[in-house]
Order: C-alpha cells, then structure tokens, then sequence
C-alpha cells in the first residue's frame, strides 16, 4: 500500500488533472471537501507542481484567519505569486500605493485575473476562515475578505480549487473528499513523526483503539496531545469516542485550561499557544524557543507535533486551533479563561519584536506580503513614532491593524489618532478610519469638534455599522446630550433594520453597548426603552439579562430602596446561605437573614433601609426601616468592626424569629465587578475630568 | 389636574416648591413671564420642574444647580435641554473627592450623573459663555422690579472646602427680591461651618423675608437666628428627606421643634415617611402627634408632581394666595 505521503501526491495529480480539463469560466472550482484535519492542506499544497506541469500558473491563497488587513494580505500574496512574465500587465505600483483604494487594487486583480483566466488556477486554502472571528464579523464593514471570497466563488473566471466550505448553492465541477488508506496505527509508531513525543505516540499505538482507521490525522495528533497532558488511557478513550477533530480539540483545550489552574507549566503553555497566534510568517523551532524559553523540549515537541501544520520552511498554528484560542482570549463570559490566554502589552510587545526581525531583512518591494508584515511588527515591537516607512505601506487595512494594536493593546491612543490621521490622508472615504479617529480623539477628550465629525462621517460612509451607531451614542449620552442620543437611537433603529431575523451582533454590538452607558449615566428610562427593543428572542443572552438586572438596582437605588450592593446581581440575591457567611442556624434553630443598607449613621445609631423577599412586591422585596445602635450591632458584627460602617455600606442582618438579632454580615465588595457586563471604554469621567480642571484653571486666571 | 397647576394671574409672584420625599425642586414665576428653576429631581421619568413648565408653556430663564448632591442633581440635564437658553448657574467642584462614594448603586447612580451633569455644565459655558451664572456669593440675576442674588458661597473656595465631608456648605442659597417680596432660598447650607453666620455678615436682614424654603430639610443644624429670628407669619415651607435618619425631625430639641420656635407654621411638601394621611392637601397637624407617631403603612400611590406648594404674592409683599398638593402638611407645635 502507498503511504500517505504518496497518497496524498496522487490526489494533487488528479485535483490537476480534473482542474486542466475544465474550461476556464464561473463554474471552473473544484473543491477538495473532507472534515477538518484529513489532510486537506497538505494536499493542495502539493498540486501547484502537476498544475505548472499542465503549464498553468498555479497561485496558492492561504488560509489566514480573519484580521482587519486580511483582504490586503491575500491581495499582496497573489501579486507575489505572480511570475515576472505577466508583470506588464499588472500595475505593482498600483497595489503598493497607499494613496489607492483597496477596492481599486481589488478591481484591478480581479480584473488581471479574468484578463488570464485560461493561464491562472486559484488554490485557495480553507477560504471561509478568513471572516471567521466574531469580532471581525462586528466590526469590520463589509470586510474586505469577504468580498474576495465572494468575488472567488460566485465570478471568478479562472480556474479554481478550494478546500473547505463553500457557500451553499454555488455550482461547482466535482467535490473531491480525501480518503486515504491511511494507518492512524501507524502513524503513531512512526517516531519520525513526533520528535521529542514518540515515546507519548507509541504508549497510544499499543493500546487496541476501537475505530482508529477511521480517525484522521488530526484527531490523531490530538490525541497524543491529550496523552502528554492526561494519560494515554484518557487519549485512548477519547479518541474512540470522538466524533471529530474539533471535539478533540474542545476537550484537550479545556483541559489544559483546568490543569493552568496555578500550574506554571500549563499557564507558560497557554501562554506559548497565545504567542503563536501572532502574526503569518512561518515559525520555527528556534523562534519558539527564543520568545517561549522556559517551555521544555517536549512541551515543544507536543505543541508543534500535535497542534501545527508542517511546513518547508517552518510551522505554525493549524489555523482551527488558532480559532479556538483567539475565541477563547475574547471570551467575556470567563474572566479566568480570558486571562489565560490574553497577552499582556509587554509580551505583544515581546512577540511583535521578535517577529520583526524576521521580515527585518527583506527588502522594501520584494515582497508586498513581507512589506505588509514589516510594518506592522516594526510598529508594535516598541514604542516607536509613527513615522512611517513609505516603501512598506501598502494597504489603509494594514494602518487599522496598527490603530487598533496601539488602541487596545497598548493603549496609546494620541499615536492611534496619528495612525488613523495617516489612514484617511489616503482614503477620506473610509468610514473605518473616521470611527477609530474618533474613538482615539474621544478617548483623549479632546477636539470635540473632530470627534464628532468623524463620528458622524463613519455612519454617512457605512451607516448600517451597529458599532458606528453605538459609540456616537454613547459619546453623546457620556457628554450628557441625552436629546441627541435619544435621537441618534432612533436614527440608528431606522438606519439598521432591527427586526426578530436581524442577526445577534446588531443587538450585541447596538443596544447592549448603549444600554450599558445609559445605565452608567443613570438614564434608567432610555436604558429601558433600548432594551425593550430587542426582540424578545434576542433577550435570553446572558449579558443582556445582566443589565436587565443592573436597570433593576439602580430603579431601586433611585427610589432609594437598595438592599444588596451591586457585587451581587439581583439573580442571586437570595441564595439560602447570603453572601456574608452568615451561619444558617444557631444552636440548632434555623436563622432568617436580611439584606440592609446603612443610610445614614448618627448619634451611634445606624439608619437602615432593610430588605424582605415578597413575591408580590414590586422588584420582589418590601423595604422597612431600621434603626439599630451601634453598640448593637458591635455585639454580633461576624469578622469587622462598627468603625467600618458607613453610609453606603450594606449588610446582612441575621436573626432569629424577626427579633432576636443574632449575627451581622458586612458585604466587603461595593464594586460592580461582574465579567458579564460589558467594561466601559473608554473611561466614562475622561471630559469632566479635562472640564473640571479647565474650569479651576479658567477661575484661577480670571481671579488673578 | 389639581389646584397646583392652575392658570397663573399676571401680576403676581409664583414660588413652586416641590418634595416627594427625595429631591426637590423650585420654581419661581416673575411677572410678566420670567421663570426660574432651581434644582431637580425625576419623576415620571422626567426632570420634574419641566412638567411644571410644560404645563404653563413656559420657558425658563434661569436654571440653577445649588450643589450636585443626589437630591439636587437627577434630572438637571434634561431641565439643560428643555431650556437651551437658560442662563445657567452652578459652581464647578475643583476636586472628585466630593463625588467619589462607593460604587454602590445609589453613590454610583448620582454620582456618575453629578460628574456628567457638571459636565454638560461646563460644556454650555463654554459654548456661549453669555449663558454663564456662577452662583458665588454677590451674584445677580436682574428681573423686571427685582433680582435674584445668591449668598453662598464665597470664592475662590478651596479644595478643602471641596473635599469636605458636607457638600452641603458650599451650595447655593438665594435671595429673590421682587417689589416688595423678598424671599430666602436656603438651598442645604447648614450651621456646621458657621456659613449663615458668614452670610449674615454680607447679608444682614435675611430675616425680613415673606417666605422661606427652609435649609437642609429643616435639619437643627441648619437653623440659625441670621434669619431666622422674625416675623411669625412668615411661610416657611421644608422638602423632606426620606434617606437616613430622614429629615426634618419631629423630636423635642430637634429641626422642627427649633423650626416652631421662630414662625406659627411650618408648611411640609411631604412627611419622609408614608402616613395614612396622605390624601389631603393639606394636612393639617402638630409635630407632636407626628413625633408621636402617625398611623403609617397606606400603600397608596401619589403622583409626585401632588406634593408641592404654590405661594402666590403680590407686588405690595403679600402672600394672596396659597396652593398644597395632595400629601403636604401643615403643621404647628
């Protein structure tokens, strides 16, 4: 039998073959189908060889994960395929110019590559990767990727080979699903194959594996993985019960998170998987060692055996499991999730300069993939001016890139705003570039006139963008325009058709964020209204049940009946044990507890506003008043001291029957600390502290 | 409708004082047409004193914010909005300190609305600083026949005074003089930093006034004889505060015992509790059958905009005419 290597040749020669026999036209794709990990890449990565022996030019399109720039890139990585030959007729000047647009660059490929459909074929890895991250799919308009990979399946003349999904309905020639004879047993006793983790390999290939021909390579990779981490009984077990490579994944994953739990090994592998999702040139062993140096040999070896492709000239991340842990680093809902695999600004840092010093050798021009890479890592690496290399800049795409790095990671919003001012000196169209401009502006509280005009400039060039919508909302509301966010709400609910069928992340990236800011700035009523109007099938999502729960407190907090602070959500208010550590029984009786907040202390009495749960009352409780006496309270205080107590703090009263007060609880947590509220960026007091100290400053001079 | 928003007579002077229990607001209608507001606070979901003025198709000239405690400040932005002409007086804190509360709901609710509402503030002067008023002590806002002075504070005030523990003594009382009417606004100035005291001495005859919107809902320490010491018909009118150990006090020694010592009658927008007693306007009793404890518990709901008080004067300094929404009190010792 043909070993999968010879196999897999085998089936780029036919993907050839059937390829060259179809004329070039809208119909000519093929796709290379099969689940995840059976080998997909590697094949296609095979055929531009029995491609050019048909005498077409194979270009390969690989399978980058989305990014702001990722329509940019895969741009430059077509013209760096394209042989010298054809160079007269395509303008290279052109697509390195900043001062064009990407849609023209993309016109002109585009058109280059009708103008030669009979000579070009078109590989393209797992395509539907490249819009893939929920926060690409919020934030960028339209993205450009998008609209490659449309123009890809639906116009494309040329000739075409696809691996992955496709969009349903589109006629393609013959779907090829690999189906090697492969040996998974096999696979794993070659030792070869797994470097520092053979022997982890072997323990699993003695074990008898109930379905193991018909695993793929992935899920066998996985599994070793899973060994090294657990056991090779556990990764036995699960690979019998896998059902598919991304399951596996899931599992090992989420083991790994449990085994970080306070573990420095596991937390440095976390940390190592995270560094690895930067960036899209090739790694290697020698890089991974320099930027992960406490890693050990065979945390190395697992890491790159298990979870990388392959390549000539390196490794990197196979882009699901890239997926998964950029999902994983976003998750809101799992603070200790995200700070697993989150890079502090310092290690982006870290990554980025050593990242640069691999494309720091290249020359400007050569590579328009390169040039990309250059300036991206040679902005991030440090903190440097922008002042930048006109040679390298190519794409207004790739100055999001940065913007958004320097905004977020690093927080260097005066160096945003030059990016962005740089971004629209070459595409004033831009609505991307005007709405970060405006963020970074209104972040530095300064310019007001600029931040709204760019504000009000994202939403005419894109005015469906739910994001557009909600920060100039929210400017208008933190700035204390309650009119005009009101208007701009409804203006927004028009321009964005809102509907039960409209997709989640208008309502995630729409009315979440201004109810948000309407509850911060207690405009409980407009709260209310902007989350009433998400359809009801939208509601269940968890952060929106939050700020439900938070419009709840703060009703309370206005009519002045607040018993629980705001650390603990109203869906957990009365938990049978409190949240004080009260005890729930004294001397064998069974104690009732009370939540109470101190209004006022004066004259060694402590006013209290003291709650009881009544199904039938109005936000479920009914509030009396308590006057208790210090001293009081001093007798059954549980871990504090009376001189704590003030206005503002709560406590839970515990007693026995409804007089006998027996222990007092005092909640330590005011804040509003919950991971499923969504954190106000940027900071909600930026103008009234520049107003603030102007207005002193302006008193001060007039007074002089 | 009740009595309280009825037509207005062209020649006389309209003081609206509204309290629901917590936060309050006053309105003043000079003739012909000037209105004034002083504070706010939500009901309704709307900025109180704007109901007030929709109602009367008015337009106010002056909006004042005596100091950004939570009683004083909800509502104050849309009061701006409704009145995008309206002079504008406040006074600026130079330091954080005065709104930085733990971030529990109540704090985190008025003082994040405080901070913006100053803000919005400092935003409009800047935009046209024609529409400036600091409300620092000397203050003038001229009416037809009057004026509108504020007492309090005087400055430059300093971060000290910011970072105090009471806001209250760095908040704005007013004199309205109209004719012969001269009414006191005592906003929450107290006696703890002697600031009546320090008013007196700028102010001397505060005492001869008509009526007087009582300091600090009638808290004892907000009393002082500067001018308090007068005529025994003057009308003198408390909000209350139904927070804490909930003012004014009905105690021997305590606000409103001191409070009865000066004038016959002390006229209350609301009790700060709920009483069964509610329904009338007025309700007339004495602080000690209060003090010694009204039927409470009536689960009735009162629209907020009721619990308010009209006085009406002329131009000779009388009072003609007195509204009380349903729930206020009248009450002598």
């Amino acid at each position: 039998m043909k070993d999968l290597y010879d196999q897999q040749r085998d089936l780029a020669q036919s993907l050839a073959n059937q390829i060259a026999l179809l004329q070039p036209n809208e119909h000519a794709l093929v796709r290379l189908g099969g689940g995840v990990g059976t080998g997909r890449t590697t094949t296609l990565a095979m055929t531009p060889e029995p491609i050019r022996a048909k005498g077409l030019v194979p270009i390969v399109l690989p399978n980058e994960q989305s990014e702001f720039d990722t329509g940019a890139s895969i741009l430059a990585r077509f013209a760096d395929q394209v042989p010298a030959s054809f160079l007269s007729d395509l303008d290279l000047s052109l697509l390195s110019s900043a001062k064009t647009l990407w849609q023209s660059k993309f016109s002109h490929v585009s058109e280059f590559i009708n103008r030669h459909a009979d000579e070009f074929v078109l590989l393209c890895d797992e395509p539907h990767y490249w819009s893939r991250l929920e926060r690409t799919a919020q934030d960028v308009e339209g993205s450009d990727a998008i609209r490659f990979s449309d123009w890809l399946f639906r116009e494309a003349k040329c000739r075409r080979i696809v691996t992955g999904d496709i969009p349903s309905g589109l006629a393609y020639i013959k779907t090829h699903s690999p189906k090697f004879e492969l040996k998974p047993i096999e696979l794993l006793r070659n030792t070869h194959s797994w470097g520092t983790a053979s022997s982890i390999a072997e323990s699993i290939s003695k074990s008898s594996i109930g379905g193991i021909d018909y695993k793929s390579v992935m899920e066998v990779r996985l599994s070793v993985a899973i060994a090294w981490l657990i056991s090779p009984e556990v990764a036995v077990r699960a690979l019998q019960l896998s059902s598919s490579a991304s399951s596996l994944l899931t599992s090992f994953l989420d083991n790994l998170e449990a085994s970080a739990g306070g573990n420095e090994r596991y937390q440095l592998i976390c940390n190592a998987l995270s560094r690895m999702t930067i960036g899209r040139c090739r790694w290697t062993d020698n890089l991974l060692q320099s930027l992960c140096p406490k890693l050990s040999e065979l945390d190395r070896g697992v890491l790159v055996n298990s979870l990388c492709e392959e390549w000539d000239d390196g490794f990197n991340l196979h882009p699901l499991v890239r997926y998964e842990i950029l999902s994983r680093a976003a998750d809101r809902s799992s603070l200790d999730r995200r700070s697993l695999w989150r890079l502090r600004p310092d290690e982006h840092v870290a990554v980025h300069t050593q990242l640069f010093k691999l494309v720091e050798s290249t020359n400007s021009g050569e590579s328009l993939a390169d040039d990309l890479e250059y300036l991206t890592h040679w902005s991030l690496s440090a903190d440097r001016t922008i002042t930048p290399d006109n040679n390298r800049i190519h794409f207004v795409e790739q100055l999001h890139e940065i913007g958004y790095a320097l905004s977020y990671r690093h927080r260097q919003h005066y160096k945003a705003v030059e990016v962005y001012r740089l971004a629209l000196g070459f595409d004033d169209t831009n609505a991307r570039s005007h709405h970060y401009l405006a963020f970074n502006l209104d972040w530095n509280a300064e310019e007001q006139d600029r931040v709204e005009f760019h504000y009000s400039k994202a939403i005419e060039y894109n005015p469906q963008h739910p994001w557009y919508h909600s920060r100039w909302i929210s400017y208008l509301v933190t700035r204390g325009r309650n009119k005009e966010s009101r208007q701009a709400f409804r203006s927004a609910n028009e321009l964005i058709p809102i509907s039960g069928n409209s997709p989640q992340y208008v309502f995630m990236g729409l009315h979440r964020w201004i109810a948000r800011w309407m509850l911060h700035w207690g405009e409980l009523a407009m709260a209310k209204d902007v989350l009433d109007s998400i359809p009801s099938e939208h509601r269940s999502e968890k952060s929106i049940q939050r700020l439900y729960d938070l419009l709840a407190a703060l009703r309370m907090a206005e009519e002045g009946i607040a018993v629980f602070p705001l650390s603990v959500p109203k869906s957990r208010w009365w938990q049978p044990l409190g949240h004080t550590g009260l005890p729930i029984e004294l001397n064998g009786k069974l104690l009732n507890w009370y939540p109470a907040r101190i209004n006022d202390i004066a004259g060694g009495v402590a006013y209290l506003s003291v709650g009881k749960p009544v199904s039938s009352a109005r936000f479920g409780l009914f509030i009396e008043q308590r006057e208790l006496a210090l001293a009081e309270i001093a007798k059954v205080a549980m871990d504090f001291n009376v001189e704590e107590l003030a206005e503002g703090r709560y406590l839970e009263l515990g007693y026995h029957g409804d007089m006998q007060l027996t222990n007092v609880g005092l909640h330590q947590s005011l804040q509003l600390d919950d991971p499923e509220l969504l954190p106000l960026v940027p900071p909600p007091n930026r103008w009234y502290e520049k107003a603030r100290i102007a207005a002193w400053q302006q008193l001060a001079s007039d007074q002089s | 409708m009740s009595s309280l928003y009825a037509p207005l007579s062209v020649d006389r002077l309209y003081m609206f004082v509204f309290g629901p229990g917590f936060g309050e607001t006053v309105l003043l209608r000079i003739p012909p047409d000037t209105w004034i507001v002083i504070d706010s606070f939500r009901a309704r979901d709307f900025a109180a004193a704007n109901l007030v003025l929709q109602n009367f198709q008015a337009n106010a000239s002056l909006i004042v914010l005596t100091h950004p405690h939570k009683d004083h400040v909800l509502g104050f932005i849309d009061l701006l909005e409704n009145s995008n002409k309206a002079l504008i007086g406040a006074l600026l804190p130079n330091d954080d300190g005065v709104l930085a509360k733990p971030n529990d709901g109540l704090a985190s609710l008025f003082g994040n609305d405080a901070r913006r509402t100053f803000e919005r503030i400092y935003h409009e002067w800047q935009n046209d600083s024609s529409r400036k008023w600091q409300t620092c002590r000397g203050a003038e806002f001229p009416v037809q026949n009057g004026r509108i002075i504020s007492l309090h504070p005087s400055i430059p005030t300093t971060d000290a005074q910011w970072k105090r523990r009471s806001l209250n003594d760095l908040s704005s009382a007013m004199l309205v003089e109209w004719h012969a009417v001269r009414i006191v606004l005592g906003a929450d100035v107290t006696d703890e930093n002697t600031s009546w005291d320090e008013i007196a001495k700028s102010f001397p005859n505060l005492a001869e006034h008509l009526a007087l919107k009582v300091p600090h809902h009638g808290s004892d320490k907000a009393l002082n004889d500067s001018y308090a010491a007068g005529n025994r018909n003057r009308c003198w009118i408390v909000t209350p505060y139904n927070l804490g150990k909930k003012l004014p006090r009905f105690e021997p020694s305590q606000g409103v015992e001191q409070a009865l010592t000066f004038v016959d009658e002390v006229i209350l927008t609301a009790l700060p509790f709920r009483h069964d007693s509610e329904a009338f306007s007025p309700f007339s009793t004495t602080r000690g059958a209060i003090d010694a404890g009204l039927p409470a518990g009536s689960e009735g709901e009162f629209d907020p905009m009721e619990r308010g008080i009209v006085i009406g004067f002329d131009a000779n300094g009388s009072i003609v005419e007195r509204r009380y929404g349903q729930g206020t009190l009248r009450i002598t010792e």
